[in-house]
Parts: structure tokens; sequence; C-alpha cells
């Protein structure tokens, strides 16, 4: 069964077009993945749909890493 | 809202404001049409004895009427796109046609607004996409 990392590690390296064994939980998303701020807003609400959560901008303003997202939504789904 | 009043609400000037007038219902969808008639800049060679809207204009229109979806947080910003995705062209619009688009915000995070809008002209679909923008800070009159 996937876990939270395994779908959201598929859904990050489907929207940067990166390999998935690049996103790593210390990869930054912007400096080391590539994400534009669009990127970012489309990966935040394609993972609200797999998660069915609802972030707010407070949430994502203090995204940086992959790590970040991983604790983000454990965080969510508990 | 009709044209004038589209103005107080998007930077938009003739001959790029291609928005005549736009209704929001009760769903937050807007429904805007404009009249294409014929002397637009944009059909002078678009093609010659043939004129047709380009595609690109018609996903201009697309853009103002989702523009307006968030016409309240529109004062003070200019809307710029930050992309157009799986846009498809299934028919085209020329001279005499009015297009009626209706647009619903999709998602909203920060300053980036991400829309669907589908175009049509008699019921019958041109265009349909996913349109994106950035709202960013109008500084025209700031010196």
């Amino acid at each position: 069964m996937a876990t939270i990392q395994d779908k959201t590690r598929a859904l990050i390296s489907s929207k940067l077009k990166v390999a998935e064994t690049e996103v790593t939980e210390d990869k930054n998303l912007f400096n080391d993945l590539g994400a534009d701020s669009l990127d970012f807003v489309e990966l935040s609400m394609n993972l609200e749909h797999e998660f069915n959560v609802k972030f707010s901008e407070e949430d994502m303003s203090n995204i940086k890493t992959v790590g970040d997202i991983y604790a983000l939504i454990e965080k969510y789904t508990k | 809202m009709n044209r004038d009043e589209i103005k107080q609400y998007l930077p938009h000037r003739e001959p790029m404001l291609l928005v005549d007038e736009m209704t929001l219902d009760e769903n937050h969808v807007a429904h805007s049409k404009y009249h294409v008639t014929g002397e637009e800049f944009f059909l002078q060679g678009h093609f010659p004895g043939e004129p047709v809207v380009p595609g690109v204009i018609l996903c201009e229109i697309m853009a103002q009427s989702c523009a307006l979806l968030m016409k309240d947080d529109l004062i003070g910003k200019l809307t710029f796109y930050t992309g157009i995705d799986k846009v498809r062209f299934k028919n085209s619009v020329k001279p005499g046609d009015t297009v009626e688009v209706e647009a619903t915000l999709t998602y909203h995070m920060r300053n980036i607004y991400i829309c669907s809008a589908v175009l049509s002209v008699d019921g019958k679909m041109c265009v349909k996409g996913e349109l994106s923008f950035a709202l960013l800070p109008d500084t025209r009159n700031k010196q």
C-alpha cells in the first residue's frame, strides 16, 4: 500500500517533471527541483485533492522542502 | 455589468478590451459576451477574404472573462498570465458571431488564480481550457 510519502513523491515527480529518485526529503522545491510559483500552487491543489485536505496560505508559505510537505500532510491526515 | 462598469475592474482598453458584458451567477460562475463586429484589428490579414478570430485572441477573451471572476481583488492590480493548459480549439469564430464565455475559479492560493473557461458561439463550443494568472501590483501611476 502506498504511503503518504510515496503518493506525495509521485505527485511532485509528475508535476515538476523530475525523477522520483530526485524527490528526497532534503530537496528544496524551488532551488533543487525547479518549481516556479505556478508549479507550487498547482502542486498544492493536487495534494489537497489527493489527500482530501485544505491547506491555508500560512501552511504553504512555510513550505520549502519535500520534507516540509511530508510533515504538513502528516499533520492534516493524522 | 456593462462595458463601462467592466472598465472599473479590468485595466484593458480599446482595442484590447474584449468583454462587452458580464454577469456573475449565484455559483460564482462568470458569464460574459463579446460581439465580433468584423472591424477588429486582429481580423486584418487573418485571413484575407476569410476573416477568422485568431486563437490567441479567443484565449485573451477567456482570460478577461476569468479576470472578472476575481474583480474584487483586481483593484490596484494587473493580471498577468502564468499559464494556459489543456486548451482545445473546436470551432472557429467569425465576424458577426457573439462569443459567450463561461468561466469558473478552480483554485486560488496566494496571488495565483487558476480558472477553467469554455467559449461558445450559439451554444456550440469553440474553445475550452484552463488558464492561470498572477495578480501583481499596478505601479503605472506611481513614481
